[in-house]
């Protein structure tokens, strides 16, 4: 018998056989004298017991009838939290009475509701009714709570006088429990309250309304709306009013209209949200003619509400708010023409785009970039060639922001342009636009490029078309880098090919590897240091390990670990084993260094032993200790 | 002429203050109520003008970070929300209670007016969520759901991608949230009862939760691992990894048909009661399957859609796809776009603005979490729940119904 095996055994736990009802009656034996911080075990056991009689209503009958039964007798606090929690659940008429018994008694009546609360039996509330006349103070506004919180129509008999109550607190908890029952009685008697409490009575009466058009009954729904929507009150309740009239009266549109042309800032709040989602032109039409008399404030949400609703007869109310005083309105309609601009603001944008700054800018930008639609396209297109720098360079990059491939051919030319900012522009909107279509001229541009600048983005150009997959593809790389004379050329064509991963790649870079200029050489190695896989692994710790050049080995040493911590289909022991072999190649702490960053991507106990074994290390000790805690936290919440 | 402010606090019938910024108060101050504030402090449209929260040494901490910003000592602090909401020069409110005190304090700011930055989940049960819901919408509020997540780029670009069907029609999401009882600050052990601190107003902590003797353990940061104030590991991250699998799918506005959970209950009797390991599967109308797993080794952390074309998971640490070409898939100007956000916090003060909804809405942060509120309702009754996601009713079950609300200690009501 291995270890292993030995102290699974000695260490494995038969799992708890289910309580018995014995086990049952031992605990609720116990339960009584239970206070809070000692053995918890009766509770477990009852509980478990409630539990698995979850399905069997029988048994969960007799059940209840015990626990009923001992919390009608004589019991600790801990106790009896215990077991009003356990009736919540599963509680009946039969454990009323024993709750009941709890309800007037201070220190137990939170617990008693906690269960009556919750019994969705008629007893429950006769026992919640029996007591309030009698309760007082804390109690009393709990049982009140109670009572609102099932929503008992029985109870606004009850509660109606409480609300001339002189104890505050229980006149505030009446009227937030009528705001709870959806009868008509409860409707009334906060439509009475009178003085101090009228605010809170209006909340009230709003909130019922709402409850009592989820019940379907509207026509009170509506004339509680209709009152509350009445000049008298306060403007944040005639709001609530209005839009509850506007979700339940489909005659609500004259009442909106005249909320959103008046005065009153909440109402056209209210107002501007309410009508903006509604379908029509004359809608539209309502919102334009509102605008100009909103005050400024106001403005901005409306350009916005106008913008969402995707008429296209508010683009020119939000065309001309782009000249707006007012940062906000500039903004607000920048912001709305990306939802509801054409092709026709396309130059507006553009011009935007290149003239302003901050989130001005940032709204023109995205506008341009999201206009959807072939004629924006164009538009787009069209005004590369034409126009001031700043404004060609901001249609290129909404050209490369929308991954324009209709610009490409365009972006290509404007790429040999006399202006460096926008040969710099073309190209890097090229990464995100060009195809294979494009390589060969990407070439052709590489090979003419008059600075490293423009080497740089070319070659990353020239990339991003190749991902595209696209015919001629990397073969036409791998024949242009053959064939080119100029040493930058070759090196920047190195750099691209390491990055395809393609496997027509890896012979010219490792032909490269044998070249007589130390430069090939060394632009080889890092192409194979960039390639996106394992392929190129096997070059790198040949020249790591053996290369009579020490900074061609740390090089490729680097590009190796860096290849080896990519994410990968292998076990992450396999990485480790690389790993290990990186770190036999490695001669100075800085490469460690880099294996210790990487050895916690692969989360294997033999990654935790070999960031271990370098903890003796004094160079690399620190670095060695932060990789095997990350690892052991990791290897930890795996189990 | 109506000024911003105005316009902004007329609902409150607020009076008119000098400044034009948006003047907060932050609420809950302990641990991510202090990380919001500071990211608040950094906005310049943003005004901090008082702090409240039930522990007077997270209070003086956050009123010393308050007026070291602003060079000033003019930052109100309050031990009780109601005296700051009562405040009519506030718009906002910043709110990181523990999750048993959102429904009130949530409710009470919607009333009064005030536009909400709320942390998640929403709420601690489902009924008070919809609490929160109703009253934001019958004030008109601003609110935004403390899902960051929303706002952090390579999770909206995973969502693009999944909406406009890169990967098909998807068939299962995988949401993998972490397990167990995290010790924070390793205070995990003081379990014995004691009075409890000076600085600290415990019978106002526990709120409107069953009475309850002290322990540190009970209170600050691991509260949550207590189902009278939290929900556990699932409820703590529902409102992260399923609010973004719900995003990539487009159902913010419904919910699971049926849901089934599994999981390991502590004892009862246990200070930390919460599953510490658990599995959810949440079945949607059209088939749509959900797992959502704690302390299981086969769901991965993070949020991983699964179609016919391919797979995308998406976790804080990255970004990954199958094939991996996926990822360097374009979403065209006449696809689904996301919204890109300029930071969490910064998106509610442009939407407190704008008047437009916020990235995570009440509704939608109701409708993230509560395939956890019914997977959690199935744990602790042994056997699934069906779920009517229109009528927001669970389905033949009264007892599963019971669970849906939790009655609270005298005097806190809605």
């Amino acid at each position: 018998m291995t270890f292993a095996a030995l102290a699974f055994l000695l260490l494995w736990q038969a799992p708890a056989a289910p309580p018995s009802w014995a086990d049952f009656e031992t605990a609720l034996g116990k339960l009584p004298a239970y206070e809070h911080g000692q053995n918890r075990e009766p509770l477990a056991t009852v509980s478990e017991f409630v539990r698995r009689s979850l399905a069997d209503s029988a048994a969960l009958g007799k059940v209840e009838a015990r626990l009923a039964e001992v919390l009608r007798g004589q019991a600790t606090h801990a106790a009896q939290d215990f077991l009003c929690r356990e009736l919540s659940v599963i509680g009946t008429e039969v454990s009323v009475p024993a709750l009941g018994g709890l309800l007037l008694d201070a220190a137990t009546s939170d617990m008693a509701r906690y269960a009556l609360e919750r019994i969705p039996v008629p007893a429950a509330a006769d026992a919640l009714l029996q007591a309030l006349p009698k309760a007082a103070g804390k109690v009393k506004v709990g049982i009140i709570g109670s009572l609102g919180a099932r929503g008992e129509a029985r109870s606004v008999p009850a509660l109606q006088p409480l609300l001339a109550s002189p104890d505050a607190g229980a006149a505030g908890a009446a009227i937030a429990a009528l705001a709870h029952i959806a009868d008509p009685r409860a409707l009334a008697a906060l439509a009475g309250v009178k003085g101090a409490l009228l605010p809170q009575a209006l909340e009230a009466r709003l909130q019922l309304a709402d409850l009592l058009v989820r019940r379907g009954d509207r026509t009170r729904a509506l004339a509680a709306y209709r009152q509350l929507y009445a000049p008298a009150n306060p403007a944040p309740i005639r709001a609530g009013a209005l839009r509850g009239l506007a979700a339940s009266d489909n005659n609500a549109l004259p009442t909106l209209r005249a909320a959103l042309l008046g005065s009153e800032p909440a109402l056209q709040t209210a107002a501007i949200s309410l009508l903006a989602p509604m379908p029509g032109a004359n809608m539209t039409a309502l919102l334009l003619e509102a605008l100009p008399r909103l005050p400024p404030a106001a403005r901005a949400p409306m350009l916005t509400a106008l913008a969402d609703r995707g008429d296209a007869s508010a683009r020119p109310a939000l065309v001309s708010a782009t000249k707006s005083d007012t940062p906000a309105e500039r903004i607000a309609a920048l912001e709305g023409l990306a939802r509801l601009g054409d092709a026709s603001v396309v130059g507006l944008l553009a011009q935007t785009a290149a003239s302003a700054t901050g989130a001005e800018q940032a709204a023109a930008r995205n506008a341009l970039a999201r206009l959807p639609g072939a004629p924006v396209d164009a538009a787009i297109v069209a005004g590369l060639t034409a126009g001031s720098a700043e404004v060609r360079i901001e249609l290129m990059r909404a050209a490369a922001s929308r991954g324009l491939r209709a610009a490409a051919e365009t972006l290509v030319k404007t790429a040999r342009d006399s202006d460096a900012q926008i040969r710099r522009e073309s190209l890097r909107a090229l990464r995100e636009t060009a195809g294979g279509a494009q390589v060969p001229a990407l070439l052709e541009l590489l090979n003419a490029a008059s600075s490293a600048a423009d080497r740089r983005e070319t070659e990353r150009a020239l990339s991003s078309a190749l991902r595209a997959g696209e015919p001629p593809g990397v073969a036409a790389v791998v024949a242009a880098c053959e064939s080119a004379s100029q040493t930058e050329t070759r090196i920047s064509l190195f750099g691209v090919l390491g990055r395809t991963g393609d496997p027509q790649a890896l012979p010219p870079l490792r032909r490269a590897l044998g070249d007589s200029s130390a430069e090939i050489q060394r632009a080889a190695i890092l192409a194979l240091g960039e390639w996106p896989g394992a392929a190129a692994l096997p070059d790198l710790i040949k020249i790591a390990s053996s290369d009579p050049n020490a900074a061609f080995r740390v090089l490729a040493l680097r590009g190796y670990i860096k290849l080896a911590a990519l994410p990968s289909e292998r076990p992450p022991r396999e990485t480790v084993k690389l790993l290990a072999e990186g770190l036999g190649a490695a001669q100075r702490p800085d490469e460690k260094k880099l294996v210790l960053a990487a050895l916690p991507g692969a989360v294997c106990p033999e990654a935790l032993a070999l960031a271990e074994s370098l903890r003796s290390d004094p160079a690399v000790a620190a670095e060695a200790k932060a990789a095997a805690d990350r690892l052991r936290r990791a290897l930890g919440s795996r189990r | 002429m109506t000024t911003r402010r105005e316009f902004l606090s007329a609902a409150a019938g607020a009076a008119v203050a000098p400044s034009d910024r948006v003047t907060l108060g932050c609420v809950g101050l302990g641990w991510q109520g202090i990380g919001n504030l500071k990211i608040f402090l950094e906005d310049p449209s943003v005004r901090v003008v008082a702090v409240c929260d039930v522990d007077t040494q997270h209070l003086e901490e956050a009123r010393e970070l308050v007026n070291a910003k602003y060079q000033d000592s003019a930052c109100a602090v309050f031990r009780q929300y109601e005296e700051l909401l009562a405040r009519s020069d506030i718009d906002a409110v910043s709110l990181a209670l523990p999750d048993h005190w959102h429904g009130l304090a949530s409710v009470a700011a919607a009333r009064a007016g005030k536009d909400i930055y709320g942390e998640k989940p929403l709420a601690h049960n489902w009924a008070e969520g919809r609490a929160i819901v109703d009253a934001v919408r019958r004030h008109g509020r601003v609110w935004q759901t403390g899902s960051w997540q929303r706002s952090v780029n390579h999770f909206r670009v995973a969502c693009e991608l999944v909406r406009n069907g890169r990967i098909g029609q998807v068939q299962r999401v995988e949401v993998g949230l972490p397990g167990g009882h995290s010790d924070f600050d390793g205070l995990g052990h003081l379990t014995e009862f004691t009075a409890p601190p000076a600085h600290l107003d415990y019978d106002r902590w526990l709120g409107p939760a069953p009475k309850a003797p002290y322990c540190v353990a009970r209170v600050h940061k691991t509260w949550r691992w207590n189902l009278d104030y939290g929900g556990g590991q699932l409820l703590d991250w529902i409102g992260h990894h399923t609010d973004i699998a719900h995003w990539g799918l487009g159902l913010d506005d419904t919910g699971p048909v049926f849901v089934e959970g599994e999981g390991v209950l502590p004892p009862a009797g246990s200070l930390w009661n919460s599953p510490t390991r658990y599995r959810v599967h949440a079945r949607y109308s059209g088939g749509l399957e959900m797992i959502i797993a704690g302390g299981h080794r086969d769901i991965r952390g993070g949020t991983k859609w699964i179609g016919p074309e391919g797979w995308i998971w998406v976790n804080r640490g990255g970004l990954e796809a199958h094939p991996a070409r996926l990822l360097s898939s374009r979403i065209g100007p006449s696809e689904i776009h996301i919204e890109r956000s300029p930071g969490h916090q910064r998106q509610f003060v442009e939407c407190v603005r704008s008047r437009r909804a916020t990235l995570t809405p009440a509704d939608v942060a109701l409708r993230s979490a509560t395939p956890g509120y019914l997977g959690l309702i199935s744990i602790l009754l042994g056997r699934p729940v069906r779920w009517d996601p229109l009528g927001e009713r669970i389905i033949d079950d009264p007892q599963a119904e019971r669970l849906l609300s939790r009655p609270m200690r005298s005097p806190y009501h809605l």
